[in-house]
This record gives C-alpha cells, structure tokens and sequence, in this order.
C-alpha cells in the first residue's frame, strides 16, 4: 500500500446502484407538509410562503442527497403534500405505491417538484397514507430484500387546522391520534411534528405527543428545513431537536 | 451563521475567530462548524443542558495533552486543544479541534458506499478494510491505555486515510477519566447496535474496557465484511421491525452462523478466517453475559495482522484477495449474485 496515497476527489453524481446491496438495513421516513391555501396567503419577508419553501427546497436537496451518500445512506424518503390538489405523493413517480421505484427513493436522490399551494388541509388523510404506505414498504423490504427495517420516522409540518378535503373542520384527527398512539407502542414509530404560525397546537400536540410537537415562532422556512433534517438522522431524539429548535447556543 | 468567538487555550490564551458554514453529518450531539480564519480546526458547539457539566468536561478535555499522533504522522485522535466562547458574553459553547477531511481524511461510512468507495479509492483490496480495522484496534487500545472509554464506539464516529489510518473524533462524548480530579466523567450515549449487552438499557452506569471491547469486535467484524452489520439480517419469522439490536438480544450473530435472511448479494456470512471467526465468537458468544471473555483490542490488531498476511489472490481479479483456507473467491461470489465488484480495480 502507497503509504502516500490519498483518497480521490468523489464525484457528486447520485448513486447509480438502484437498490444498494450492502447495507443490511433501510430507514424510512415520511415527510408531510401542508400545502393548503394558508401557504399561498401567508408572507414571508414579502414573499408567498409557498414561493419561499421552494426556493429553501432548491438549497435544501443538495444537501439531503449528499448526506444520503453517507450518514443518510439507508434512508428511504417519501414525500406526501395535502392541500392543493388534496393528497399527493410528490416523491418518486408521485404514486402512491410501495413498491420498488415507486413513492419511496433514497436520500442520495431525493428530488422535488416545485410545490403550489392551494384548497384544503387533508392533513388526517395525508398521515393515515403515509402510515400505511410505509407500512408497506417495511413488509416489502424486509421480505423481498431481506434487509432489516426499524421504526418508521414521520415528520408533519402544518400552518392550519384539520380539514376534509371541502376545508370543513374535521375530528377525524382524533382517532388518528389513537392509530399514531399504538404505532408508536407497537411499530416503534417516532413522529416529529412542526408548528408554524396558524397552527392549531393542539392537534399537533394530540399526533405527535406534547416530546413530539415543536411550535415554531416564526416562518422560517429554511431553518424549518434544517430541523427536518436534524428530525431525519439516525438516533436522534425529542430533546436533541428541542435544543435546536428553543437552543439559545448561537 | 457567522457568530464571533473566543478560542482559548489551556493556558488562558484567547484569540479570536467567527464561526463559517457547519459541516459534519445532522443530528449528533452538537453542530460542527468551519472557523473563518483557521482552515485547519473546527469548533463543536454542544447542546448540552447542563452548563456546569460542560464546562467540566472541556476542563478535562484541556487538561491533557494533545499529543495523539499515530506513526504516519497524522491525528489518530482529534483531540480539542481550546475552549470556545461566546464573544459577546463570554459563555462556554464547545471546542475546537484538528479539522479532517479530503484528501488525506474521509469519513468511515462514506467508504461503506461501494459507489463513493470506488471513485475514492479505486484498486484497493480486501487488505484496506482489515488494515482499517487493525488500526482502529490499535487506537482503541492507546484510548484505554490513557483510563478512556470510547462508549459511542462507532463508524460515525471513526474517520479513515487512503493508507488505512483512523483518527476518532467526538471526543467529548467518550467515558472521560479527569486527570486532574481522578473522576471518571460518564459516556452520556452510544448507539444500540455497537453497545455491549450490561450496558444496554436507559441507565447505562460506568463502563468498563470490555464494553469498548464488544463494540470493537462488532465494528471489526463490520468493518471486514465492508459495512455489512454482524447483527444484520432478518429473523424468518420476523413479523414487525427489525433492528440490529433485536438480534443482539435473540443472540443472532449472522457471521457466527445464526439463521438469519440476508440480502442475495450481501458479503457471503463464512468470509472471516477462523483466527477472526474464532475472536468474533470469543466476543459476542462467550462474551455475551461475561464481559472479561470478550478480546482486548491488543487480541484484535495481532489476529487481524495474521490475517492479512494469509491472503490468496483471485486468478480472475488482481484486485480480489481473500483468506486462505476459503476454497473460492468471496467477492467473486458477491458479482455472481448481482452485487457490483466490491474491489472494481480490472479484471484479468
């Protein structure tokens, strides 16, 4: 060995290997993000939310895809919209299938259409897919691929209130709350929620747990982006995120 | 973020920096950021509650010299040689330490990546990951020699050269032994599927060497086995999630032959030679309820350098080299089941 040598430049190219071999394990995690008409009213710094979290979007990927190449590498996303157009899988092929190719991608090649906001927040039906579709996937992965899959994380970002998809109010989330109560006690699911300003906190509070439930006090898009981010890693717990979110370090 | 800072040294000296862009992977303890005027450190800012403990630990951490050079001249430790403060109101938030990084660093799991392995490092062998490994032992063993506990005994925590060379960072998150006050200040995390069995669990308590022990025979074995876990592989009769520390607890260890699924392509489960089979069972079967039969880290780099030195080549690839007692080539295994060469360096 050339005592001398060292490592070579690494392309940024995503993984070309479609479904890695060698890791034993897959992670998954499912993003939900509010996209109701809230998005399109609200001002960030005066632009549309919407605008903003797509701008924050094109900055925000390059860096989940590198992460993706590492210590993201048994990651499996799907990305799930409610509001404009009710409920969407905007990752992958947009269809919501669990199969090989379909909604589920690997952080190394996680990509996003640009978002429009608009309608409703279906935000219950949005979470009851995501669950089963992850369901899904961990039973296919685990048979087909025969690699472990643990926990699955969900991470629910909203401005509103629950809705049905006519944008009545709707208590749907209560029993919701139930269901994401025994997934955590028997599907070790960690969910991770964050409240920007409209937000109804007690919804959030009820779904993800009052340790789960991060209120942020501005809409800070891209630091709402970085916390996801933090929300996705491996082992990272409530008080971790929490001392991101409410930290006074920086 | 461009906050201004205080560095200060051991001995009281401060200079100034402003903290630049952060680096480093999400969601450890703390964030790492690149300093604007020293291209050469960078300052971990921990989110820790308790700012006495802090400030304790970074006393500690300073408290001891600096001196971890390896053979080859590099780091093995990146060890913090200052404190970091606020500027504006002088209070503790981390500490700096030796920045590592390409070309002569890279971090450990993006080696993992059969893709990023082979634009970085194309033609290495199979001699790569067990010098890797035998390194990792050797720096473990200097760790112990100084009263230390690794604890998060990791590949997160693990950054490796082209020649094979480690270097450890997160130093502040080890079981610390305070020179100064004798006290052992405790590891406060380690991840589940590196932690040994008696430590497992909410409350961990004081660790022992034999605790590092376990972790390093299970990176071993994941290291020669190109970052395939030991406790990798799916129970048949797995119905809900499966971690690795599921199978840890069942006693599944896929390398000692325990009847687990795994993927077709994956590292085949009869790779170690039995001087590493034989160690790897020491650890994680004997070792499981008795910590003291686990092999010390000195045990582990003499078995992985015999093992190095009895390879046979391929007569297919020149890049595939494997234990001699193996009647066939593993890795040419691995292609025929569909997995890329994990050693593309050409064939014959």
């Amino acid at each position: 060995m050339n005592p001398f040598a060292l490592f070579q430049d690494e392309s940024e190219e995503p993984d070309a290997i479609p479904f890695v071999t060698d890791t034993h394990r897959r992670r998954f995690v499912a993003l939900l993000i509010d996209t109701s008409w809230s998005m399109a009213a609200t001002q960030s710094n005066g632009m549309r939310a919407i605008d903003v979290l797509n701008q924050e979007l094109t900055r925000w990927l390059p860096t989940v895809r590198a992460e993706g190449r590492g210590a993201l590498r048994d990651v499996e996303f799907v990305v799930v919209t409610f509001g404009a157009g009710g409920v969407r899988v905007v990752s992958g092929d947009g269809t919501a299938s669990a199969a090989d190719g379909a909604a589920f991608v690997p952080a190394s090649r996680l990509d996003l259409p640009t978002l429009t906001a608009g309608g409703a927040t279906p935000m219950v039906a949005a979470v009851e897919l995501a669950l089963d579709l992850v369901e899904q996937r961990r039973q296919h992965v685990q048979t087909v691929h025969a690699q472990q899959t643990g926990g699955p994380r969900l991470i629910l970002v909203s401005d509103g209130t629950p809705t049905d998809d006519e944008g009545n109010p709707t208590d749907d989330w209560r029993p919701l709350a139930r269901r994401l109560e025994q997934w955590r006690s028997t599907r070790r699911l960690q969910m991770f929620a964050f409240g920007v300003p409209g937000v109804d906190d007690e919804v959030m509070r009820a779904l993800a747990t009052p340790s789960g439930y991060f209120a942020l006090a501005d809409l800070d898009l891209r630091k709402l982006l970085d916390l996801i981010l933090v929300a996705t890693s491996d082992h990272v717990d409530f008080d971790q995120v929490r001392s991101q979110v409410y930290g006074d370090d920086l | 973020m461009s906050m201004h800072i205080w560095l200060v040294d051991r001995d009281g000296r401060r200079v100034t920096d402003r903290l630049d862009t952060p680096i480093g992977s999400v969601g450890s303890q703390g964030r790492v950021f690149r300093l604007r005027g020293r291209p050469d450190t960078v300052v971990k800012v921990l989110h820790r509650v308790d700012r006495a403990e802090l400030a304790t630990r970074i006393r500690a951490l300073l408290a001891e010299p600096t001196d971890w050079t390896g053979q080859a001249g590099h780091p093995v430790v990146a060890w913090p040689y200052a404190a970091v403060r606020r500027r504006d109101d002088d209070r503790l938030v981390g500490y700096a330490a030796p920045w590592l990084g390409p070309p002569l660093f890279a971090p450990l799991p993006l080696l993992f990546n059969p893709v990023a392995r082979a634009q970085m490092l194309p033609g290495i062998t199979w001699v790569w990951w067990l010098t890797v490994a035998e390194e990792l032992a050797r720096v473990v063993e200097a760790v112990h020699q100084r009263g230390h506990v690794v604890g998060d005994l990791a590949p997160v925590n693990v950054f490796v050269t082209a020649t094979g060379g480690v270097c450890l960072i997160d130093v502040d998150g080890w079981q610390l032994h305070d020179p100064t006050t004798g006290v052992d200040l405790p590891c406060p995390f380690s991840r589940p599927e590196y932690t040994a069995p008696e430590v497992l669990g909410p409350a961990p308590g004081r660790r022992d060497h034999s605790s590092d022990a376990w972790a390093l025979a299970v990176l071993v074995a994941q290291l020669v086995c190109l970052g395939f876990h030991p406790y990798g592989g799916v129970p048949p009769d797995a119905t809900g999630p499966v971690e690795e520390v599921d199978n840890v607890h069942l006693r599944r260890c896929r390398l000692l032959g325990a009847d687990l699924r795994a993927p077709a392509a994956a590292v085949p489960a009869d790779l170690l030679p039995d001087v590493l089979r034989r160690r790897l069972s020491e650890a994680l079967d004997a070792g499981f309820d008795a910590p003291a039969a686990r092999p010390g880290p000195r045990s582990w780099a003499a078995a992985l350098a015999y093992a190095r030195d009895r390879l046979v080549g391929c007569p297919i690839a020149p890049t595939h080299v494997y234990p001699r007692e193996r009647r066939h080539c593993p890795w040419c295994a691995m292609v025929a089941a569909g997995a890329p060469d994990p050693f593309p360096g050409g064939r014959r």
